[in-house]
């Protein structure tokens, strides 16, 4: 339905995109990812034909986006990054308005404002000025505006940015729904929960290229190298660490520092979260075996911002390698974090929680998430 | 595009500004046309004891260049500065369409603000016997000179997302465009003593105007500014260093004088537009407000179009 061939991007001599492809069918929601200026809403304009693409192009239903703009934008619902309201008008004029500048008319024309008007909870709202309304009435009449004729492609820019968890919820329904409903989106977002959420595929963008491409979990197994269980037993033996590592999928076995009559260990293990799951059980076995008392066994299974965070970072080794240093597990401020004492660990934990509510409202940027990585980065063997 | 026109006539007639500019051209129309006596004649209509709408017209060009800019400059710069331009680029309506749309919704205010002093009119038949031939020709006039002050406002406006600064561009370009014509008797002197430089003139000041209005609001803003500076400097090394040869200077003035009156005649918006208030509506007036009208127009759709590759 909405596929992008290729596409690069020149703003004068600032590169926005390089070669930037991907496909939606219909009945499909594509995430679209990237930190803040990645260029996801530069491809969105493109995909609209809003600008034009430097080289490169996009074809929405079968229409070249350069070759026949008309056609493909008859085809598409857009909602900008910011919603295109005119604050005069109320939400019923406005929406007529949309309407009838998409070639709407008559009782068809009412019949769809009345449509996408239920469809986003607007009824409350429908003689109100656009001007009276809160950020969340204004973001929904920006999707009813893209919804207005009925279209059968979408895209939408940060269509929940700045709204509250509930009115959140709503929106990811109102997707979900569309999907259902047969129809091609594409949405952006730095909150990477709300893609995993709602999108059944993928893509990540950074400084302009796209770095991923596929399912949330495919994108986390490709990626889950190097995940680890915490492990504390009550007592000690020697047999206990060999024995270990000997298990499938483990990499490595490491003390470190435990309160007085236990142990604790650290178990590095290769091949995704379903590998994790695999050594906690053979894990548990052979602590049992040995005959030591099982105190604490946790996996540290990856977290979405973790594959994000390591799919930025490989996609800026292929793209820059030199900026490797800047990785954030390699950050020296983030060795000093992790390695205080368990007590002021615990306690950042719950601050990191605090912080994180709503938990949708996670942005993707190096600092803050990389604070809440596993902790594998000051204690490598 | 009627879907266009229609929001546009709203967001004119919707909110107050609508009528504070109808208003208050309303008020300075009368005042000045009753206070002022610009044809010369005899102090102000009062004293004149004349009836007749001879001042009004007269007026109406400078009015119409300071009012109509801020009719104009929210045509765009309003839609640039949200995101709704985004929406109108991506609607499958040419941008030709939207344009004349916006144009058309303009114009119909244009009408409204013209509509708005028939006081002066209706007061003329009250007490007099007018002439109704250069009273509907002066508003005819009226009507198409304002059509490309608006055509040239929307142009700016499309140009900026700011729209104090489409307004003063706009308002410079207006007071240009009825000046320039003024500019006649000047050259015409100067074409007598120094033909050259008369003639330089006549390219180097749209020049230098040109590349100001660039250096005001277009994309290459340093470009802009120097070919102002280049204009001028051309401007003042023709009028220095040309030494026109005395036996020839009566010759070169006479070539030099009709050239300037001849080109500054034809773009002179003052003398279509009196031509037109006279009742005398010739195929060459209209084109040349049609024209402005179609410039200004076209200017617009391409510098909009344009963005899309940037």
């Amino acid at each position: 339905m909405i596929e992008a061939k290729g596409i690069t991007k020149f703003y004068g001599t600032f590169q926005a995109l390089n070669d930037v492809s991907f496909r939606v069918e219909r009945g499909e929601v594509l995430g679209f990812l990237g930190p803040n200026g990645a260029g996801k809403s530069t491809t969105m304009k493109v995909l609209t034909t809003y600008i034009s693409a430097s080289e490169g192009t996009a074809v929405v239903d079968g229409f070249d986006v350069h070759a026949q703009p008309q056609e493909v934008r008859k085809r598409l619902g857009y909602l900008p990054e910011t919603p295109p309201l005119y604050g005069e008008m109320t939400v019923e004029e406005y929406l007529k308005f949309a309407g009838r500048a998409r070639g709407l008319g008559g009782a068809e024309l009412k019949k769809r404002v009345d449509k996408v008007v239920s469809d986003t909870a607007l009824t409350p709202k429908f003689k109100n000025l656009v001007n009276e309304l809160s950020k969340g009435y204004r973001q929904r009449v920006g999707i009813a505006q893209a919804l207005i004729h009925d279209p059968p492609a979408l895209i939408l820019d940060e269509p929940t940015s700045g709204l509250d968890p509930n009115q959140i919820i709503g929106i990811r329904k109102l997707i979900t729904d569309l999907r259902d409903a047969g129809k091609a989106l594409i949405f952006s977002t730095h909150i990477l929960q709300e893609a995993a959420s709602v999108a059944g595929r993928l893509v990540i963008v950074n400084n302009g290229r796209k770095v991923a491409d596929g399912r949330p979990d495919e994108l986390a197994a490709r990626v889950s190298d190097n995940l680890s269980i915490k492990l504390m037993v009550r007592g000690r033996s020697d047999m206990l660490v060999p024995s270990l590592s000997d298990l499938d999928h483990v990499t490595s076995v490491s003390a470190v520092a435990a309160p007085e009559g236990y142990s604790r260990y650290e178990v590095s293990v290769r091949g995704g979260n379903k590998a994790v799951h695999d050594a906690c059980e053979n894990i548990a076995q052979a602590v049992i075996a040995s005959g030591l008392k099982l105190a604490e066994l946790s996996p540290q299974t990856m977290t979405l911002e973790d594959v994000f965070l390591r799919l930025l970072n490989d996609g800026k080794k292929t793209a820059a390698p030199e900026v490797r240093a800047a990785a954030p597990e390699e950050d020296p401020s983030l060795k000093a974090t992790s390695a205080g004492t368990r007590m002021v660990h615990h306690h950042d934990e719950h601050h990191d929680h605090f912080d994180d509510k709503p938990p949708t409202e996670t942005a993707i940027s190096a600092g803050p998430i990389s604070e809440a990585l596993p902790e594998d980065d000051g204690e490598k063997p | 595009m009627l879907a266009i026109y229609r929001r546009e006539l709203q967001a004119f007639f919707g909110t107050l500004v609508g009528f504070g500019i109808t208003g208050a051209f309303v008020v300075v129309m009368m005042l000045l046309s009753l206070m002022l006596d610009p044809l010369g004649g005899g102090g102000d209509w009062f004293k004149r004891g004349e009836l007749s709408m001879r001042t009004f017209f007269g007026v109406f060009p400078w009015v119409a260049a300071v009012v109509l800019p801020a009719v104009a400059m929210r045509l765009w710069a309003e839609d640039r500065r949200q995101a709704t331009f985004e929406m109108l680029m991506t609607l499958p309506i040419p941008t030709w369409k939207v344009a004349l749309g916006k144009y058309g919704a303009a114009l119909t205010f244009l009408l409204f603000m013209l509509a708005a002093t028939c006081v002066y009119p209706i007061m003329l038949a009250q007490w007099g016997k007018p002439d109704w031939g250069p009273v509907v020709g002066g508003y005819v006039a009226c009507f198409v000179l304002g059509a490309g002050f608006i055509a040239v406002g929307m142009f700016v406006s499309g140009l900026t997302d700011n729209q104090a600064l489409a307004f003063f561009v706009a308002l410079l370009m207006c007071l240009g465009i009825v000046g320039v014509g003024e500019l006649r008797g000047l050259l015409g002197d100067l074409a007598r003593t120094n033909p050259d430089a008369a003639l330089t003139h006549l390219v180097t000041i749209p020049v230098f105007m040109l590349g100001l209005l660039a250096a005001a609001v277009g994309r290459d803003r340093i470009l802009g500014a120097a070919v102002s500076v280049l204009a001028v400097v051309v401007n003042g090394g023709v009028y220095l260093m040309a030494q026109p040869d005395p036996k020839q200077l009566a010759e070169k003035a006479k070539v030099s004088g009709e050239t300037v009156i001849a080109a500054l005649g034809q773009i002179s918006v003052l003398e279509h537009f009196k031509e037109i208030g006279r009742g005398v509506l010739t195929t060459n007036s209209l084109i040349f407000f049609a024209s402005y009208v179609v410039l200004f127009v076209t200017l617009n759709v391409m510098s909009l179009e344009s963005r899309r590759y940037s």
